[in-house]
């Protein structure tokens, strides 16, 4: 553990010095503190994730809160029923951005016991990643059959009023799953579009995004753009990892393959 | 059970793409157990956890790579919960759904996980896929529904 712990200080230390070289806010909640420094990384497809000494989980229909004081024994604080089709949650400074199967919802979480929606942006019924920076919530729409839609998109939705999420551009895809915003870059978004493989847009003009990368032959699932320019990619032949220092041009460095 | 919305009425004789449920059965769905390696089957869900890397295998647990050099990550043990299909980890704590429970294993020494304990009846059970589209009706008589995975369906009934 002392290892571990060591290693990750000095990791986030890194990630530190490297974000104010570039001055800018990373969209991954979990390294923006140091006494996050023992906390993991999840994709944008997970139904749990961790803030400080509390878990929130999703299922399908409820939002929950554990308060992990005593950390062998979490605490279940709270059930905050939600309906039906709730998918996935993400979590960026005091607020929760919860994908769900008709839309983002937003959770205040700054009283870390009890999340308070702030807001919903409606969409289509679909399935729906969710992941946000400080501008920015990005969600993807996948749609699958003729019973609710065809619709297969990334909706770029502006939250600088966190109360009033803004629909600004939505843009075409074709089997959408996971997505990650980049670490080295605040304009530059992955996509895992199922069958279609893995792409990267550039999102400097949020009114229309540029698909600047594709990389084809992958059932791509979900993405975490890691520390270190490395890129792993969970698709439904393995796990990959990636040189991404240009992510325009993504080098394989190994694959962890489906047995 | 609302979300089950029938919507063909025309049925058609062919295979579609759709989902059919994992299932297990009654006496070992609280056991956890820890094992060295493990073939990867089903990836569901990917981690980063300081140096190493966690993959989720859909209903069957979770395995640990020390990933120090991501070029060739070497897994260092397998941890079977069985249903499993999402987790977290803060501060040596790996938290993790086990069906309706939560468990909770300490990976301390990623090598080799202790697991600690076990909080009953948290998350409810899901008895139909996440993904929309056709999938297997569940056959209560085949045991409790852990998972769900992708599969080419003949004249499927349930819909969602």
């Amino acid at each position: 553990m002392k290892n571990l712990r060591n290693y990750t200080i000095v990791l986030v230390t890194l990630v530190f010095f490297a974000s104010c070289e570039k001055e800018q806010a990373q969209g991954n909640a979990n390294t923006n503190s140091m006494n996050q420094a023992t906390l993991g990384e999840g994709g944008s497809m997970a139904q749990f994730t961790i803030l400080g000494n509390y878990l929130y989980t999703v299922d399908y229909k409820s939002l929950k809160v554990f308060h992990l004081a005593d950390p062998a024994n979490p605490e279940l604080l709270e059930t905050v029923n939600l309906g039906v089709g709730i998918e996935t949650i993400f979590p960026q400074n005091d607020h929760l951005f919860i994908g769900t199967q008709s839309g983002v919802r937003i959770y205040d979480v700054t009283n870390p016991r009890q999340p308070e929606q702030v807001s919903r942006f409606d969409h289509v019924t679909s399935c729906d990643p969710v992941v946000a920076n400080d501008e920015y919530a990005l969600a993807t729409l996948r749609g699958g059959t003729p019973c609710n839609g065809n619709v297969n998109q990334l909706d770029l939705i502006d939250i600088s009023d966190i109360t009033n999420p803004t629909l600004i551009s939505s843009t075409e895809l074709l089997n959408p799953y996971g997505l990650g915003l980049a670490e080295n870059s605040t304009d530059l978004v992955y996509i895992c579009d199922g069958y279609a493989g893995v792409k990267a847009f550039d999102i400097s003009n949020p009114e229309m995004p540029e698909q600047v990368m594709h990389l084809e032959g992958l059932d791509a699932i979900d993405v975490i753009p890691d520390t270190d320019n490395n890129l792993i990619v969970l698709t439904r032949q393995g796990v990959y990892q990636y040189y991404a220092t240009n992510p325009l041009e993504l080098t394989q460095k190994s694959v962890i393959s489906v047995e | 059970m609302l979300l089950l919305l029938a919507c063909g009425k025309e049925k058609k004789q062919e295979s579609v793409e759709g989902y059919k449920p994992i299932y297990a059965d009654g006496a070992d769905l609280k056991q956890v157990s820890v094992a060295a390696e493990e073939a990867l089957e089903n990836p569901g869900r990917v981690y980063v956890y300081g140096e190493y890397l966690l993959i989720n295998d859909q209903a069957k647990g979770i395995h640990i790579y020390d990933n120090t050099n991501p070029s060739s990550p070497v897994e260092v043990s397998f941890i079977a919960i069985p249903g499993n299909l999402d987790f977290s980890v803060s501060n040596g704590m790996l938290y993790a759904d086990n069906i309706t429970d939560m468990v909770v294993v300490d990976i301390t020494n990623p090598a080799s996980p202790d697991y600690i304990n076990r909080i009953e009846d948290v998350f409810p059970l899901q008895q139909f896929p996440d993904e929309f589209g056709a999938f297997e009706c569940v056959d209560p008589s085949k045991g409790i529904v852990v998972g769900w995975e992708k599969t080419t369906l003949s004249n499927p009934e349930c819909f969602k």
